[in-house]
């Protein structure tokens, strides 16, 4: 499947003046289960392909990229947060009548369920999440490329100067209400800030590094809170880990550490299936925890042969 | 005021996990809610609740990790967090409509509140905002330089007033206009209501809560921007925390009225608490 024939599946929605890409396998009206991924980075919804086509016949699916990711806009006025990108999410699901489902999530989406989790804890949402499946999925070799990729970029001494310029241009369509305003003295080179902005969408990487930004530190900020919204939980909830996924070792020692539930499963992704090389094997891995019936059938068809 | 006496007019209710202690006058069609500042509580209104409450329906919340609230242990209780446990507060009191008036890191959090609403996870209508003393003081920064200084003056503030009851009293006099103003006895229960429950460890997370402001300000600001609800800023001209600025940046950025803002002579950082009885006047002439 190509990139092209990906887009046609899905379609566009407009959150917040920005479009949004959006694959929703049902109509609005659907009432079957319904299974909710979101993606982590370097991954894109499009590396769901396979998953998508072979789960569609059993669940509604619903996948989307995030804002600057894909086939997403990249917001001009936004913070690039992922407290954002939850309630981006959030919107998005409610544009979509969806009443009740599982989420799967990885990286960068991991954070964005944590926060979504944490919402629904506090019966901020207007919908039922029935249980939330955590799972790195992306081998380290690609995050490793693209980690190069940014180590570059922070390196790059003119990165400061950068962010300002582009901190200034998003906060401009509020600012220019008085031309001869002492705050607006900065948002004068219009060009120049129009060039950057420019440059920024050209390049693919450039893009998600400005939303990549903010990550690590909002993990430092809200450390306490997301692991609040795991504790407190009183949905299901399964977390795989993987013995090559270093980073992601820390973070369960640290989540065994704080909490023992019964509601919390822990699980090893033994083999380390990805995403990226087995998404077959990952999805039965992930379907013989929340759907054993399906996972049975599915095993059959697929290793029989 | 003594402390016994503050504590028999606090109600209280559990909420996410967290003790939500805070001031009901139960009466009155016109709701107005008072979000206080860091390190501060409830009490900082204790003048002005009867001299209001005959006008609108007054609702004052500790927030949680102040006065006589619940105060989480190690844990850094964000604005977001905040936030969202104050909106459900209002829900649970059914309460669809308010007026807010916030103080400083209060009206972060009024922003935040702003956001859950945009973002369709509620339908609770702020029709009016006031902003006191150090509002968007930090969002409204003109650069990272200039960011960083204010926060660095607020860190120090509250690390000032932590080390003792003694350095307490002189530094809160400090930020007052006439020093006379604050009684000893107010200024005992203050200082009893921050260490209450080991509370005064929880000062330790003023930089998390400036490092969100650098985060997060611009999105506030958009928010506050967008909301449909009337700003009116009320500020105490001598403050020598906030930058006397602010209140003009305010006024140009959301193109405010001179009358929406009124500018208090001879008074510093707790206009509330200087002169009661003008600030609760202004209030009562706002049409909320």
């Amino acid at each position: 499947m190509t990139a092209e024939e990906w887009k046609s599946l899905g379609k566009f929605v407009t959150i917040d003046n920005n479009k949004i890409f959006v694959i929703d396998t049902d109509e609005p009206s659907s009432r079957r289960e319904t299974i909710v991924i979101l993606h982590g980075f370097p991954v894109l919804s499009f590396d769901f392909r396979e998953i998508l086509l072979l789960l569609k016949e059993h669940y509604r699916v619903v996948i989307h990229d995030h804002f600057g990711f894909g086939f997403s806009d990249l917001p001009k006025t936004y913070c690039y947060s992922l407290i954002d990108q939850a309630n981006v999410c959030i919107e998005l699901w409610h544009k979509l009548h969806l009443k009740s489902f599982t989420i799967i999530a990885s990286q960068f989406g991991s954070m964005i369920a944590k926060e979504i989790l944490y919402k629904k804890n506090a019966n901020l949402l207007p919908f039922n999440i029935k249980s939330i499946v955590f799972s790195n999925n992306s081998d380290n070799k690609q995050l490793h490329d693209n980690l190069d990729t940014i180590h570059n970029f922070i390196q790059n001494k003119k990165l400061s100067k950068y962010r300002e310029v582009l901190n200034n241009y998003k906060n401009k369509d509020f600012f220019n209400s008085d031309e001869d305003n002492e705050t607006n003295k900065k948002y004068k080179d219009i060009t120049k800030i129009e060039t950057i902005w420019k440059k920024f969408n050209e390049l693919d990487n450039q893009k998600k590094i400005l939303v990549l930004s903010s990550y690590n530190e909002e993990i430092y900020l809200y450390w306490h809170r997301w692991i609040k919204a795991l504790k407190d939980a009183i949905i299901p909830i399964k977390i795989f880990w993987r013995k090559d996924d270093i980073a992601n070792i820390k973070e369960i020692l640290l989540n065994i550490a704080t909490f023992q539930k019964d509601t919390i499963q822990i699980i090893e992704n033994d083999k380390c299936f990805v995403i990226e090389t087995e998404p077959k094997s990952w999805l039965l891995m992930i379907l013989k925890e929340i759907n054993r019936p399906l996972y049975a059938t599915l095993k059959e068809t697929y290793f029989k042969s | 005021m003594k402390l016994i006496d503050w504590k028999n007019k606090h109600t209280s209710i559990d909420l996410n996990g967290q003790k939500l202690s805070y001031i009901d006058t139960l009466e009155g069609e016109k709701v107005l809610f008072i979000i206080h500042g860091f390190a501060t509580s409830s009490f900082d209104y204790h003048k002005i609740i009867d001299q209001l409450k005959d006008k609108y329906r007054i609702i004052i919340p500790d927030l949680i990790g102040f006065g006589l609230s619940s105060k989480p242990k190690n844990y850094y209780y964000s604005i977001i967090d905040q936030a969202s446990i104050l909106s459900s507060l209002l829900v649970k009191l059914k309460i669809y409509e308010v007026s807010v008036m916030s103080h400083g890191y209060g009206s972060c959090i009024l922003c935040e509140m702003m956001s859950l609403n945009l973002s369709n996870n509620l339908v609770l209508k702020i029709k009016n905002s006031i902003l006191l003393n150090l509002s968007l003081t930090l969002e409204l920064s003109d650069d990272n330089n200039e960011l960083e200084s204010h926060g660095k003056m607020i860190s120090q503030g509250i690390l000032k007033i932590s080390i003792s009851f003694e350095m307490f009293k002189k530094y809160i006099r400090e930020s007052f206009y006439r020093k006379e103003s604050i009684s000893d006895e107010d200024l005992k229960t203050s200082w009893e209501l921050i260490n209450l429950n080991d509370g005064l460890k929880n000062l330790q997370f003023s930089d998390y809560f400036i490092a969100e402001c650098g985060k997060f300000g611009n999105k506030w600001l958009k928010n506050i921007h967008e909301n449909d609800s009337k700003v009116y800023v009320i500020w105490g001209k001598n403050d020598q925390y906030g930058n006397i600025q602010t209140p003009l940046k305010i006024q140009s950025f959301m193109n405010l009225d001179d009358k929406n803002i009124f500018l208090m002579d001879e008074c510093s950082y707790f206009p509330m608490l200087e002169k009661p009885t003008e600030f609760a006047e202004i209030i009562k002439n706002i049409d909320l």
